[in-house]
């Protein structure tokens, strides 16, 4: 006879989230393996490190296995999830101080620090960004939410948001550009 | 409100995804069950020293404890106003003592309170 948790995958998510929310560890063990993926992409955009997107990512669902009793409705798991997320990384940023120096870099189209085109990819590029810019931008093109989500999200005004990823977008833009033309030029010489 | 976010960015975000197999995804959910192993055993630890401390302070302060609990009672049920012997004694006793007294003055104070938040 199968147990079951061998059904759970075949299981809607909110039915597998009611469970883990009364304790259930199987139920919580599927709700690990299906979002694992998303959230370790998450982080890797927001962090640009393997390694260390995968350790914010178990604190994610350490917190999520501390607090899903405290999830009213099983459906909101998604947004309650990448709100713990984005929480996690924010926690992590602020231990490492590095928001406080955040608002220095105002001017990032004027930074002079040239790509240097030779293995840039999307995450160095988006290294490349102050954190809370990449936040944003990260949200908005890898997350899929609109500027709205995202300042309620980040508790941040709307105009706020979208001046980042304005300025982030010209600043990728101008990055994947640059590495563009380098790629071309080495191709035909 | 249109959002306008730049195409190829997009396709580049949507093509760069986690390159993960499945043996890394259960590499990755079997460390996450041991951290919520480890966190259930340290919980449970930090719960069996409080419970022991708790033990050795009742027993070390039984007697103390015991005729602590004996004045306070003591105190708290000591009547407000002398009624005699009549049915009015009878009648007030339960809010004729000092724990009335304090019961009723706390209820008191937060029905203010709460009046004094929704105002603000």
């Amino acid at each position: 006879m199968r147990k079951a948790q061998n059904y759970y995958p075949s299981c809607p998510e909110p039915f597998v989230v009611s469970l883990a929310r009364t304790g259930d560890r199987s139920a919580f063990e599927d709700l690990v393996r299906r979002r694992q993926s998303s959230i370790r992409g998450l982080m890797r955009r927001f962090c640009g490190d393997s390694t260390l997107a995968d350790d914010l990512a178990q604190q994610v669902f350490l917190r999520v296995w501390l607090k899903i009793r405290t999830l009213k409705e099983a459906k909101a798991f998604p947004a309650w999830l990448k709100k713990l997320a984005v929480s996690i990384w924010l926690q992590y940023l602020r231990k490492n101080d590095a928001l406080r120096h955040a608002d220095e870099m105002v001017d990032i189209e004027a930074a002079g620090d040239e790509p240097n085109g030779v293995g840039m990819d999307l995450d160095q590029a988006l290294a490349t960004l102050p954190n809370p810019v990449r936040l944003c931008i990260v949200l908005s093109y890898h997350e899929g939410m609109s500027h709205r989500e995202i300042a309620e999200l980040l508790d941040i005004p709307l105009g706020t948001v979208k001046s980042h990823i304005n300025r982030g977008t010209r600043r990728l833009q101008q990055i994947l550009s640059a590495y563009e033309d380098k790629t071309d030029t080495e191709a035909s010489s | 409100m249109t959002e306008h976010l730049d195409p190829v960015l997009q396709t580049l975000f949507a093509a760069d995804q986690l390159d993960q197999n499945e043996q890394d995804a259960q590499i990755f959910t079997a460390r996450v069950m041991a951290r919520t192993r480890r966190l259930i055993y340290q919980v449970a630890a930090v719960l069996a020293a409080v419970a022991l401390v708790l033990l050795m302070c009742v027993w070390i302060f039984a007697i103390p404890l015991q005729e602590v609990v004996q004045l306070v009672t003591a105190t708290v049920s000591t009547t407000l106003f002398d009624l005699g012997d009549g049915w009015a004694s009878w009648v007030f006793a339960p809010v004729n003592n000092i724990a009335s007294l304090i019961v009723i003055s706390l209820k008191a104070i937060r029905i203010v309170h709460k009046k004094v938040l929704r105002a603000s």
